[in-house]
This record gives C-alpha cells, sequence and structure tokens, in this order.
C-alpha cells in the first residue's frame, strides 16, 4: 500500500504551529471502514493486518489528511482485565454487561498487571501500532482507556454513581490501583514497542457532562488524568486525554475548555456541543492559551446529510474559528452506513474553504461537489476490491 | 405527619436511599395511607427529580440515586399499596434492541415510569426481535418501549415490529420508540405510535397513548 501521508502529517503539524496550506481534516471512521469492506465484526477488530488495510485505504479513498486507524478503544483494557466483548454485525464491539469485576478491596488487592503479550486485545494492539508504522512511515497513535472511562468499563456505569456517592473511598483506591497496575505499565508498553513515540492520547467519553456531576469530575476525573500526566511526564512522554463532551451542559463552560486544554494540550469541541456554544467560544480559549484547536463535525449530520447542510457546517467553522491557522477538523465517529458522498463532500468543503488565507465571504465562494470514485472501482484499483482474508465475506468482490 | 411526607419527598429527590426507606416505614408506623406515602412522599419526590433533570439543575447520576431512594421507598410500602396483590396499573415493556447495550437512557425512563404509577416490565439491553415478541405474548402490555442508541442498531426496529405483526402481536399494543439516533421522521417512516427525545417526553407521549394526557 503506497502512500505519502506525510504531506497530510506536514499540514497538521503546521496547523499545530498556526502555518498551514489549508485546514487539515481527518475523520474517525474505524466502522465505516469495516462497513465499506464488508468484514464480519469479530475479523475486523481481532485481525491486525484486515483491519489497518481497511483503514489506511479508506483514509486514502476520502483524501484524508491524517490515516484514522482507532480501535474500540474503551474496551481494550476492560478486555484484558477479563471483561468479555460482544461482536455484533450492527455495532463496534461492545462489552457485555454484567457485575462489577471488583466489589471489595481484596479484589482490587488482587489486580495484576495485564500481559500485554497475552491478554485480551493488547497483542493486537501492539501488532496495530508496528503495522500502522511500517505502512504510513507515521509514527501510530497510541490510544488508551482514560481512568474514569475504564473504571465504568470495569465496574459498570451505574455501580460507579452509587460508590461515588455511597464509597468513594472504594472509589479512589480502585482508580489509583488501575492507574498504577494496568493504565501505566500498558502505556508505557505501547509507546516502547514497537519503534519509540512520545504522546498516548486516553479517550474518555464517560467523563461527559451530564454523564457525571461536577463533584464527579473535580473528584474522579480531573485528579486522575492530572496524576497519570505527571507519572508520564517525568519519563518524556507526554499524555492528552480527550473524547468527553457535554461542555455545553458544565455549569461553567469557560471553566471546564480551560480545563480542557489542560488536559489536552489543545483544545478539541465536539458537536452538539460545538453547535451549541458557538465555534468562536472555542477558538477564543484556544488562542488564549496558544494552542491548537480540533472542532469535530457531529456523526449524525454526516450520516444523515444532507451534502449542502455537511458543506454548510464545515464553511461555517472555517469562517467563525479557522482564521488564525490553528484549526484541524475531525469527523466524529463514522457511522458504518454513512454515505460515501456525505465524506467527500465535507473533505472537499475544508480543502476548499479552508485555504490560507481564508477569504472574508465564504457563502461568496460556491462549492461544487467533486467527482468522486465510486468505492468498489477505487478498492478494485488498489488490488483490494475485498480484503480477501480468512473470514473475510466482503461483498464487494 | 406532613413534614414526614415532605422529609420522605426531600430524601427521594436528594437520592438518600436508606434515609427514604426509613421514612417510608416511619410513615406507615405514623398511620398515613400507603396511597398517600406514595403519591405524595415517594411520587412527588421522583417528579421534583425530573423537574431538576428539565431544567438542567440534575445530571444523569443525581437522577439515578433518585430512582434507586423511590425502589427503596415504595419496596417498603408496596405490599400495603396492593393487598390484594393485583397489579392494575397500565403496563409498559421496556427493552433495547439486540447488539446494543446502552443501558442508561432505558433505566432512567424506567425510573419515571414507575414514579408515574405504571408497571414496569425492564426486558434489559441486547434484546432480540423474537424476546420482544415473546415478552409482549407474555406480558402483554399497553405499550411496548424500544430503545436504540446507534444508528445503526435502531435498524432492528423495523424488524422488531415485522416479527410483532408476523405473531399477531402489533394491533394489540402500542409502540414508543426512543434513544439518541431516532428521530421522528424515522418513527413516521417505520411505523410506530409514539417518538420521544428523551424520559420526560417518553412520559408524556406514554400518557397520551394511554389516554392519560395532562
Amino acid at each position: 500500500m503506497t502512500h505519502d501521508w506525510l504531506i497530510g502529517r506536514r499540514r497538521v503539524a503546521a496547523a499545530v504551529m498556526g502555518t498551514p496550506d489549508c485546514v487539515p481534516i481527518y475523520a474517525a471512521l474505524t466502522e465505516h471502514a469495516r462497513y465499506l469492506f464488508g468484514i464480519p465484526p469479530q475479523t475486523f477488530y481481532t485481525t491486525p493486518e484486515v483491519f489497518v488495510e481497511a483503514q489506511l485505504l479508506v483514509s486514502k479513498y476520502y483524501g484524508l489528511d491524517l490515516p484514522s486507524v482507532r480501535a474500540d478503544v474503551i474496551n481494550i483494557e476492560a478486555e484484558a482485565l477479563g471483561r468479555r466483548v460482544l461482536y455484533r454485525q450492527r455495532s463496534a464491539p461492545l462489552l457485555e454487561p454484567g457485575p462489577p469485576l471488583y466489589r471489595t478491596a481484596e479484589d482490587v488487592e488482587a489486580i495484576r498487571e495485564p500481559d500485554p503479550q497475552a491478554d485480551g486485545r493488547l497483542p493486537f494492539m501492539l501488532e496495530v501500532y508496528r503495522l500502522v508504522g511500517e505502512n504510513t512511515g507515521l509514527p501510530a497513535e497510541r490510544w488508551f482507556t482514560a481512568p474514569f472511562s475504564l473504571l465504568c468499563a470495569v465496574q459498570g456505569y451505574e455501580r460507579v454513581v452509587r460508590d461515588a456517592a455511597h464509597d468513594p473511598r472504594f472509589l479512589g483506591y480502585l482508580l489509583a490501583t488501575l492507574r498504577e497496575r494496568v493504565l501505566l505499565p500498558w502505556i508505557r508498553t505501547s509507546l516502547k514497542h514497537p519503534l519509540p513515540a512520545w504522546a498516548a492520547t486516553g479517550d474518555d467519553p464517560w467523563a461527559s457532562f451530564p454523564v457525571i456531576t461536577p463533584s464527579m469530575y473535580s473528584r474522579f476525573v480531573l485528579p486522575e488524568v492530572m496524576a497519570l500526566q505527571d507519572a508520564l511526564r517525568s519519563e518524556g512522554y507526554r499524555i492528552a486525554v480527550m473524547g468527553a463532551w457535554g461542555d455545553a451542559r458544565a455549569d461553567d463552560p469557560v471553566t471546564l475548555l480551560e480545563e480542557r486544554v489542560r488536559l489536552q494540550g489543545a483544545l478539541r469541541g465536539l458537536d452538539p456541543d460545538v453547535q451549541r456554544l458557538g465555534p468562536e467560544l472555542y477558538a477564543r480559549v484556544a488562542e488564549r492559551h496558544g494552542v491548537a484547536l480540533g472542532l469535530g463535525i457531529d456523526s449524525r449530520l454526516i450520516h444523515d446529510g444532507p451534502v449542502e447542510a455537511i458543506v454548510t457546517r464545515v464553511r461555517d467553522y472555517i469562517g467563525r474559528a479557522g482564521r488564525n491557522g490553528r484549526l484541524t477538523l475531525i469527523i466524529n465517529n463514522v457511522p458504518g452506513d454513512t454515505p460515501s458522498e456525505h465524506i467527500h463532500a465535507a473533505v472537499a468543503a475544508a480543502h476548499l474553504y479552508g485555504l490560507y488565507p481564508i477569504g472574508e465571504r465564504l457563502e461568496g465562494t460556491p462549492f461544487v461537489m467533486p467527482d468522486c470514485e465510486p468505492f468498489e472501482d477505487f478498492a478494485r484499483r488498489e488490488g483490494r476490491l475485498a480484503l480477501n482474508r480468512p473470514g473475510s465475506t466482503a461483498s464487494h468482490g | 405527619m406532613d413534614d414526614l411526607l415532605d422529609e420522605l419527598k426531600n430524601a427521594v429527590v436528594e437520592g438518600d436511599a436508606d434515609r427514604a426507606a426509613g421514612l417510608a416505614q416511619a410513615c406507615l408506623a405514623a398511620g398515613i395511607p400507603a396511597a398517600t406515602i406514595f403519591e405524595t412522599g415517594i411520587v412527588g419526590g421522583i417528579r421534583e427529580a425530573g423537574v431538576l433533570w428539565d431544567c438542567d439543575r440534575y445530571r444523569v447520576p443525581d437522577v439515578i440515586l433518585s430512582a434507586d431512594a423511590f425502589n427503596l421507598a415504595l419496596a417498603v410500602i408496596e405490599q400495603q399499596l396492593r393487598p390484594g396483590g393485583d397489579d392494575v396499573r397500565p403496563k409498559i415493556v421496556l427493552g433495547v434492541v439486540e447488539g446494543d447495550v446502552h443501558d442508561l437512557g432505558k433505566n432512567i425512563l424506567a425510573a419515571i415510569l414507575r414514579g408515574a404509577g405504571l408497571h414496569v416490565v425492564d426486558l434489559g439491553v441486547d434484546v432480540s426481535a423474537a424476546s420482544f415478541v415473546d415478552a409482549v405474548r407474555h406480558e402483554e402490555p399497553a405499550i411496548l418501549g424500544i430503545g436504540a442508541y446507534m444508528s445503526t442498531t435502531m435498524l432492528a426496529i423495523p424488524e422488531i415490529l415485522a416479527a410483532l405483526e408476523h405473531a399477531g402481536l402489533r394491533s394489540r399494543l402500542k409502540v414508543l420508540i426512543g434513544g439518541v439516533p431516532t428521530t421522528q421522521p424515522f418513527a413516521d417512516s417505520v411505523g410506530v405510535d409514539g417518538w420521544a427525545p428523551d424520559a420526560s417526553a417518553a412520559l408524556r407521549k406514554v400518557k397520551e397513548l394511554l389516554g392519560r394526557g395532562e
């Protein structure tokens, strides 16, 4: 698979510095890639070669500036600790609901460090990182489950809520143990294997308002992320935590965004929060702290369309938050059955309206939907009509 | 007497389950009729929690804890509330479609519906079409509530409706759907009786479907 990902990578790096030629755009399209190739969920999420190749090809098909190869991040460590993963045709892998893994302090004391070569899909993830590096020439982005979301994954969300109210000391003990015996060793291993990397990103969807209260955020989210960052900073690693939403439901959104900068090392806003709070607010906070800004276009809009609405959203965010050169657009989790023309439209709009210097009246520049090669033709041209792996039932071949 | 009921209501609002249970017991000991304890203290509390949710002052954990307090207090008086054991409350069966294990929205709705005096049968998550059909046949609910929380899993809803139709059960009940990716146009397209964007709206829709609209 040959494709020069360095061009897009340079554009993203330039956006961090405020000097790109164009607003970069990339997408989290794991399920969409699986859908396009018609690969059964369990095959896709357990076979590194298939998993990496499908996502890289689909990233290339859409002309994204960065390849996106993301697993079902928030299941990985929980699975290694013993939670069962369910593979369903219509969704990304799910953790099987069940009783909490840890009920007593003795249970917590017995937590052992997962074996990255044997437990759950930790070996799968390490092989994915290797293959991404091999196929793109870029260091693979390392992912982990952020502490609070790992807590919810192993215990069940409602149990966490009840423990936060009735047994907060137990919860604190469990969080600290998960950090020391699970997260820190796993992050260190993933950053060293197979090629060294210096940054890892945590996914923290459970740490979102109104799924949590302000007091839970102050007590169980913020300090845990900071403890993780502190522990790895001294070893030269940079840890960012993203994926929490609900900024618009916080008591004080501006203060929350300021804290997000601290946790993310940049600022990322996701729809529908960006829609509700306005992209200017995100741009102001990012500028005040001198960090790059990522704005996420919501997956429902990308799925439902129409193209005109997608183009308007992209143009709007660029016009209102992209003028200082530090904006990157992200298409949030793309549902499997999203029409390809919707993603093509978002990418084309970003590269049309996002050309620097940004024009004064973007709405005066007409958008023309580009001719897009059907995915089947692209896959045939790439010699990957179906990925032709054991277990694949790809329907395009 | 009113003080005890107020305290009980506050305990439910604040999500203090042990205190709510103790106060329900104290209300019974003080000779307050079970129906009054239920309506004024217990339901009054969960309704107040719902109001606080609607105006963004309560978050999901607050509602979960209030629901816990509601359930524990209700358990204390349940026997006195229905001494004959016959449950004549309107019945609603709830479940989340197969392939979807998001249970939060469904759990909150179940608590709010129970708070409104409905008999809720909760099938849980990852429920197959066949299980929905079995539950409808066995429980004979007035309403079936189906939740789907992903754009991919909501496609199971028309399959459940077809299975109900095939089993000759569809015309006997109203079907209400909800969940993040669902919309009124989707509800119209699959031919259900109601759609609700959140738990509070679902309660209003349930009352409407039961002919109890407020």
